[in-house]
């Protein structure tokens, strides 16, 4: 007959040895399943960075590319748009003018919030709940007076032409400006820049 | 580790056979012939290397590798810039899979079947079967193409390798009982001399055999008639190279595979002790 | 902590579970290297949904061809062992378990042939068991066609074919099977719904059934004696009886240590087994207009296959094979039935039945080696010599096991210290 188990120290050492060990293997388990959850090599390489020639953009006009199946706006901005991105940093009409509280690279101008000023790179994404901003010009209704900008059909919110939010929209902050770099004069490599290479 | 592994990977192999594990794949092809043994070179990073450039030049126009992205091939040392110069044609990205840019349409047009992808073929027919395949090509006028190949009979691929192979002749050797026809009893034995010269002609001699071979038996060998550009040596090491590759090509994953089993089974040892260690603890108010 | 316990007890009976099934069930105290097996086999299901789990979020069930000409169902398990991070291991844990299943599954059978774990009182328990194993045949089956391989699809196509020949309704019955003239997308994603929700769950609840009939009776052992028949008076327990837990989760965990180095020394070292655990033609894609040389079953199905190829058919019919086969499988339930001796233990048994059931043993797995060959004059000859011994087995039994002399059993369990 089994007598009740008496607790011994060798016994508790070993259960507790035991269980240790036994505790490190479960984790060591557990990493391949719960890495088998992050991105595949066919995620990354269908979010891999995108080379964009903007030979042909000409000025006034923007493209979109589809970067991590996000659209990213790339805007040829003229002397005179330039000037009003300059004109409405310095009023106090935007929400977040030195674009503290949003998403952009370190390296950018503080103003014209890119790496060199008539080149505007954007994620076209309101920072509120989502949709697509759309481009408006200063005559809209719809920009409420704000200049040429961007429109989110969605519930509203007003951006300038370096897409930095209004006061009064509800996005709480400036549309994020994704990591870039040039490769060549006209082409440009949206998805990574120095830092992230 | 890597001596380990080849020790292991021996034994391992030994053991299999020894249980005569060999039963889905056998050392003798469908067609009958003894297969030649594979060198592995999986270790070779320049040999994997140099099998990555002969794949993407000699295979790719007609067969794909749709499992494998480009950028793949960098974990075999390939830096990206290479990548970009010197292996990737149809590509732009190298994130890209490794289609053919052949169409499944055109191939069956012109070699009667699609050309399979050989992302899994070293799985599927063993390396030993590729080797020996790469360097069965022979000349045969009967066949579409002017080829045919000893380990895959009346197959819908010529010779790709051909310019650095060069020109062989084939002779097959075949001694057989021969049987009477009514009664189906050996009545003689007979042998059998079918030769396929350089150009494919096909010449067949059978002499009668004064005693009856216990055993049907087939031998084969290649002469070589005009020079490649490599040597015969030098043409082994390539398919060599090619099936390397390809075996790599199967399952990318193998080497982490082993180097995770080494530690894995390291770490249940040292938890078998205690767990016994524990156990016996245990058991010992058990009377 | 202690607050918290008396709350959940409060509301669900969990001290009383944990002492009816671990701290105070009493096991026999002379268990051997055969009683690992139904923990093991616990085990292995735990693994299976496991991996199968994350194998589920990158499959695809789908027949349709993909831009490089191959299916994408073959696609998509190509993907998870070269894309998905360690997504290979986690398909070889689930290929490596599937055959390890029925390894420790059949090693359990063995056992309770050996012990008389099936005879009375415990003829319950034993068909709930065989329900598993017929549920785990079907699991093992569906689950087989899911990489969309050659042998996937020509075996599944083999097998859905033998329904053909049932009388009457055979043809109807084997395309609604499939949902189509031959194997194809319908049946491909109704044997991934079988396979992922319908057979896991009966899984479970089948073992979970098998355990609590278990837990009823009592565990037998080695010596195929009632411990409950020697109650110590002043504890009220089992004389003989151990509780299983400290003791035989102390133990399991030794067996379940040495399980697993086996399992990972296949997963790690040898995925394929040489062809025998993933076949080589299985990396091929299906392809329905092209069959390959040579089609058999997973090893695991073998012995079964084997009686199927051995009967001829007769009067241009099948069916005779396909229901020899069939019984084959079902005639196992009737076993406490069949067995006619006085004790339950091989330990007290005469030769006879020491000599029926080692044939019995050598016999099945010959019939497995020879399913996974092909026929040939020989083979079939000794396939139908395997299959009659097969068959002797079962239908001699209650002759045998009735004359065989045994030995007295013995009051207590044979316990060596």
């Amino acid at each position: 007959m089994a007598k009740p188990p008496v607790e011994d120290s060798t016994r508790r050492r070993l259960v507790i040895a035991t269980s240790a060990v036994g505790a490190v293997g479960a984790v060591a388990v557990a990493v391949p399943f719960v890495s088998s959850m992050s991105p595949s090599d066919r995620a990354k390489a269908a979010g891999a960075p995108v080379e964009v020639d903007i030979s042909k953009l000409t000025p006034g006009t923007m493209t979109t590319v589809e970067w991590r199946g996000k659209p990213v706006w790339i805007m040829h901005r003229t002397a005179q748009m330039i000037d009003e991105v300059k004109k409405s940093a310095q009023s106090d009409v935007l929400a977040d003018p030195e674009s503290k509280a949003s998403k952009q690279p370190a390296k950018l101008d503080a103003v014209t919030r890119s790496l060199k000023p008539e080149v505007f790179v954007a994620v076209g994404i309101c920072t509120h709940l989502g949709c697509s901003p759309v481009k408006r010009e200063a005559s809209d209704p719809e920009m409420r007076g704000g200049g040429e900008g961007f429109y989110c059909p969605c519930h509203g919110s007003r951006f300038d032409l370096a897409a930095r939010v209004f006061k009064g929209s509800p996005a709480p902050s400036n549309l994020e400006v994704p990591p870039h770099k040039y490769l060549s004069e006209t082409t440009i490599l949206i998805g990574e820049d120095e830092t992230t290479a | 580790m890597e001596s380990l592994r080849q020790s292991l990977k021996t034994a391992m192999r030994s053991v299999l056979t020894a249980l005569a594990f060999s039963a889905p794949v056998a050392a003798i092809a469908a067609s009958g012939v003894q297969l030649d043994r594979a060198p592995s070179l999986l270790h070779d990073r320049v040999a994997l290397q140099r099998g990555a450039a002969l794949f993407v030049n000699h295979c790719m126009g007609c067969h794909g590798a749709s499992f494998l992205r480009y950028n793949k091939l960098q974990e075999l040392g390939i830096s990206e810039a290479v990548l970009k110069e010197n292996l990737m044609f149809s590509a732009t990205k190298t994130g890209e899979r490794m289609l053919t840019t052949m169409s499944a349409a055109a191939g069956r047009q012109w070699f009667g079947a699609t050309p399979p992808d050989l992302s899994l073929v070293a799985r599927s027919r063993g390396e030993d079967w590729l080797y020996t395949y790469l360097r069965g090509f022979y000349r045969d006028s009967t066949r579409p193409t002017g080829w045919n190949n000893t380990v895959f009979p009346n197959v819908g691929m010529p010779h790709v390798l051909y310019q650095y192979q060069g020109g062989r002749e084939l002779t097959i050797d075949e001694e057989k009982p021969v049987l009477d026809e009514k009664t189906q009893k050996v009545i003689g034995g007979e042998k059998v001399v079918t030769v396929f010269d350089e150009n494919g002609e096909k010449t067949v001699k059978t002499e009668k055999l004064a005693e009856a071979p216990a055993h049907a038996s087939h031998h084969q060998h290649f002469a070589a008639k005009s020079a490649g550009s490599k040597s015969a040596l030098e043409y082994d090491q390539m398919s060599a190279d090619l099936v390397n590759f390809l075996s790599w090509a199967g399952e990318p994953a193998q080497d982490k595979r082993f180097r995770t089993g080494v530690w894995v089974l390291g770490y249940l040892v040292i938890l078998f002790a205690l767990a016994y260690a524990m156990k016996r603890a245990f058991w010992k108010d058990i009377h | 902590m202690n607050k918290l316990l008396t709350w959940i007890d409060e509301r669900f009976p969990l001290i009383e579970t944990w002492k009816a099934h671990l701290a105070e069930y009493y096991a026999p105290k002379n268990f051997n290297f055969w009683y690992y097996f139904g923990s093991l086999a616990l085990l292995v299901l735990v693994i299976q949904i496991l991996s199968g789990i994350f194998l589920t979020m990158h499959y695809k069930p789908d027949a349709s061809l993909n831009d490089a000409g191959i299916p994408v169902a073959f696609a998509s398990v190509e993907y998870i062992m070269r894309e998905v991070p360690w997504g290979w291991l986690i398909r070889y844990i689930h290929s490596t378990g599937a055959s390890f299943f029925f390894i420790v599954v059949y090693l359990h059978m063995f056992r309770a042939l050996m012990y008389g774990s099936h005879r009375k009182p415990r003829e319950l328990l034993w068909i709930i068991g065989m329900v598993i194993y017929l549920a785990l045949m079907a699991e093992a089956f569906m689950g087989y066609l899911l990489p969309w391989g050659q042998m996937s699809f020509w075996g599944a196509q083999v097998i859905v074919n033998l329904f053909d020949a049932i009388p009457v309704i055979g043809p109807d019955l084997s395309v609604w099977i499939r949902g189509d003239y031959v194997i194809g997308d319908a049946t491909l994603n109704r044997f991934f719904s079988f396979h992922v929700i319908l057979l896991p769950l009966l899984l479970a609840g089948l073992v979970f059934v098998h355990i609590v009939a278990l837990h009823k009776v009592g565990s037998n052992n080695p010596d195929g004696i009632e411990i409950k028949k020697n109650i110590d008076p002043k504890t009220g327990h089992a004389v003989d009886g151990i509780p299983f837990h400290p003791y035989y989760t102390v133990k399991d965990i030794v067996g379940t240590v040495v399980f697993l180095a086996l399992f990972c020394a296949v997963i790690f070292f040898m995925p394929t087994l040489g062809g025998y655990f993933l076949e080589h033609n299985n990396f091929v894609p299906a392809d329905p207009l092209k069959t390959p040389d040579h089609i058999a079953p997973v090893w695991y199905f073998t012995p079964f296959y084997s009686i199927l190829r051995a009967v001829p058919p007769i009067l241009g019919s099948q069916f005779p094979g396909v229901l020899l086969m069939g019984v084959s499988v079902v005639i196992f339930v009737f076993l406490p039935w069949l067995d006619r001796s006085k004790v339950k233990s091989i330990r007290y048994r005469g030769s006879l039945y020491k000599w029926a059931l080692g044939i019995f043993a050598v016999n099945f797995i010959l019939l497995g080696y020879l399913g996974v060959k092909p026929v040939s004059d020989l083979y079939q000859l000794l396939a139908r010599i395997g299959t009659v011994i097969y068959f002797l087995f079962f239908i001699l039994m209650p002759w045998y096991t009735k004359i065989d002399k045994t030995k007295p059993e013995p009051g207590r369990v044979t316990w060596n210290h």
